[in-house]
């Protein structure tokens, strides 16, 4: 596999039970690029995410990161984990340790860091998502732009190779979204390859690199995010982005 | 051969003893009735006071309760039995003495039980009676004690429970339940092993099964949105 | 020396060994109720069946009726423990298994996106209960657990009747050599209501110590 493909992703298939959610999705990701995932729900988009680390196992299909099969039986699965970042919607920090801890404990705990080179980590990348000052604070005691930051910073602190962002923004408040939206559109800009989940059609087009439409398990259009949202070829994408249009109709820049 | 002997050996003294510790349970059962009837009798009435009466009311009822949650059941059985009672002139059967301390014990519980049930009536239920023109008693009785008490049924079930473990504590007062008929049979038949576990078995049945057919007839009788918490 | 005198010295002794089994009893029913509580809810079905048994067995059964098993029952299967060690042996189980209730329930209560996070930082299993999930359980099981400490200060009586020289035993006997109930009971029930009472401020204050804002108790 070419050196700069972070992701491979061959024809991934899963079911739950009689309904099936993945029905042969396949694309690869380049280093630096920002992928962009979005379709209406239930088309497989959050269940995509969660096969691609391993949070859910695939029933068919298989997946290479940086040129290692990882839906081998015999791969270490927490390893693996360490080079996926993975930001959730319902940010899901952890309660009972400070903004700070939150960043570094996974340097600790899984890469047995020493604690003053992790808290060095830490502090920096919680600099670099603007939240040096909240270090201290407990997850109740920020906002919800704060807490989703922080769990960017989170992901970022292990250093991975891939970040993914299972809509990042769509618990938040409107008016805190625009600071999450920033911190990623900056992590794009500094080439940090990335997969987002998102409706956010403006951040889609002024970063994304290239956009997957998602419908019924399937990846059924693909193309430069500005080509798919403006000028989709198929029937499903067209109803889907003209109702975003209708609903969102907010200008980006 | 041995082994045969000394099985038919246990048969037929466990023939024997099984209905001698049997009877026990009727006194057990009694134990724990009494006890928690004479601490529901107890148990209530210091809980609304806790809840509405003036601080020196509340005071005491917080005294009373503090003292028997605090001391152990064995230490008042000794206290009451050799000497608050006969202090006061009484000479009680160990069966009445039994139940009463359980009872004053239980009252303590229950009186937190059913405190924390009236306060999470909600307190605009208290409200919009005295609105209708109740009188502090009347809303009280016809409309905090009902949710109250549905609302307190598992943690008094759970009292339940717990008085009938604790009921075998009393044996020290030689009340004949089941521990002090099996203690009697282990020293008779100098064989521990199948009395305690015959006794152990009957406390598992009478706990597990017990809470079970209270929470039947209280499913029985739920009202949907009054549920209680343990 | 007055009745005073002599009772005092002669309860501090059976004080001390008070509080010898709850040193050991207190601490060590923690452990267990703690490892119980992982067993049952992430142990494998063999596991988590035998937890989930002796769970039932041990809060199914009176305190006393264990402790006397545990003593009486158990050198017939050749298993002989001394008077001491046979009560906290007894008090560690049986507490054990009902603060396990509270740790299980406090686990559970736990969003399962906690989990979520902990493996998608490439933790493993254990590093997630001991790192993520336990730390979260055990601030919202310690009004349970206080409530079972609280228990096993006043049921350590019960070593009593295995013939451990605790606070009740030893005032027992003062009083069988002087007669004065009232007195000699009442002060040992108070000995006890001030345990008690101490080990409840210990453990509010301990809550207090480990209160994080957002992780309020279920």
């Amino acid at each position: 596999m070419p050196d700069d493909i972070v992701l491979r992703v061959e024809e991934l298939y899963k079911s739950y039970g009689n309904i099936t959610v993945l029905k042969g999705v396949s694309f690869e990701v380049r280093r630096g690029e920002t992928k962009i995932i979005c379709g209406p729900s239930g088309s497989g988009k959050s269940t995509l995410l969660r096969c691609l680390n391993l949070i859910t196992r695939p029933d068919k299909g298989r997946i290479w990161l940086e040129g290692e099969e990882i839906t081998n039986r015999n791969v270490n699965i927490n390893k693996v984990r360490q080079k996926i970042g993975f930001v959730f919607q319902e940010f899901n920090l952890f309660n009972h340790l400070t903004a700070l801890r939150n960043v570094s404990i996974g340097l600790e705990v899984v890469k047995k860091m020493k604690k003053e080179e992790a808290r060095r980590i830490a502090l920096q990348m919680l600099r670099k998502v603007g939240l040096e000052e909240h270090a201290y604070k407990y997850p109740a005691e920020l906002s919800g732009g704060q807490k989703q930051r922080v769990a960017i910073a989170r992901a970022l602190a292990m250093n991975p190779a891939i970040i993914f962002y299972d809509e990042p923004t769509s618990a938040l408040d409107p008016q805190l979204i625009g600071e999450v939206l920033e911190v990623m559109k900056a992590l794009a800009r500094e080439k940090v390859t990335g997969i987002v989940v998102t409706h956010e059609m403006g951040f889609a087009q002024s970063v994304g690199d290239e956009m997957l439409f998602m419908y019924d398990g399937k990846i059924i259009e693909r193309g430069p995010p500005r080509e798919v949202i403006r000028n989709p070829k198929c029937e499903q994408a067209k109803r889907f982005f003209q109702r975003i249009h209708e609903l969102y109709a907010r200008e980006e820049r | 051969m041995r082994v045969y002997s000394k099985l038919l050996k246990l048969m037929v003294t466990v023939w024997d003893y099984l209905p001698y510790i049997l009877e026990g349970v009727w006194w057990t059962l009694g134990l724990v009735a009494g006890g928690l009837a004479l601490g529901f009798i107890i148990g209530l009435p210091l809980s609304i006071a806790q809840v509405y009466g003036h601080r020196i009311l509340k005071a005491i009822v917080e005294v009373y309760a503090w003292f028997f949650r605090s001391v152990p059941l064995l230490v008042l059985l000794f206290l009451f039995y050799w000497g608050v009672f006969p202090a006061l002139g009484y000479k009680l059967d160990p069966l009445t003495c039994s139940i009463l301390v359980l009872g004053f014990r239980s009252g303590g519980y229950q009186s937190q039980i059913f405190r924390g049930a009236i306060q999470s009536v909600g307190e605009g239920q208290y409200i919009a009676a005295r609105t209708l023109g109740m009188s502090k008693l009347q809303g009280i009785f016809h409309i905090i004690l009902p949710q109250a008490l549905r609302i307190a049924f598992p943690g008094w079930v759970n009292e339940y429970a717990i008085i009938l473990k604790d009921s075998a504590i009393c044996f020290v007062l030689g009340v004949m339940e089941v521990l002090t008929r099996t203690r009697y049979v282990v020293m008779a038949t100098l064989e521990p092993l199948l009395p305690y576990f015959i006794a152990g078995g009957l406390f598992i049945v009478l706990t597990y099964g017990g809470t079970k057919l209270v929470n039947m007839v209280y499913e029985k009788t739920k009202i949907p949105g009054l549920i209680g918490r343990m | 020396m007055s009745f005073w005198e002599e009772f005092i010295s002669y309860i501090l002794r059976g004080w001390v060994a008070t509080l010898e089994i709850l040193a050991i009893s207190i601490p060590l029913s923690i452990l267990l109720g703690l490892g119980l509580a992982v067993a049952r809810v992430y142990g494998n079905w063999f596991i988590s069946l035998i937890a989930g048994g002796f769970v039932a067995l041990l809060r199914g059964l009176p305190l006393v009726v264990t402790l006397l098993i545990v003593f009486f029952a158990l050198p017939k299967l050749g298993i002989y423990f001394s008077p001491f060690w046979a009560a906290v042996i007894a008090f560690i189980m049986c507490s054990g298994a009902y603060q396990s209730e509270y740790v299980r329930g406090a686990i559970r209560s736990i969003d399962v996106g906690q989990s979520l996070a902990a493996q998608a930082l490439g933790m493993t299993k254990l590093q997630e209960v001991i790192h993520i999930i336990l730390p979260q359980a055990f601030r919202r099981a310690l009004p349970g657990i206080t409530n079972e400490i609280i228990y096993l200060v006043l049921y350590s009586s019960l070593a009593y009747l295995v013939g451990v020289q605790e606070l009740f035993a030893v005032a027992k006997h003062f009083n069988s050599l002087q007669l004065r109930p009232i007195e000699i009971f009442s002060t040992t029930a108070l000995i006890y209501a001030f345990m008690a009472t101490i080990a409840t401020f210990f453990f509010r204050k301990l809550e207090e110590k480990l209160k994080i804002p957002g992780l309020e108790t279920a």
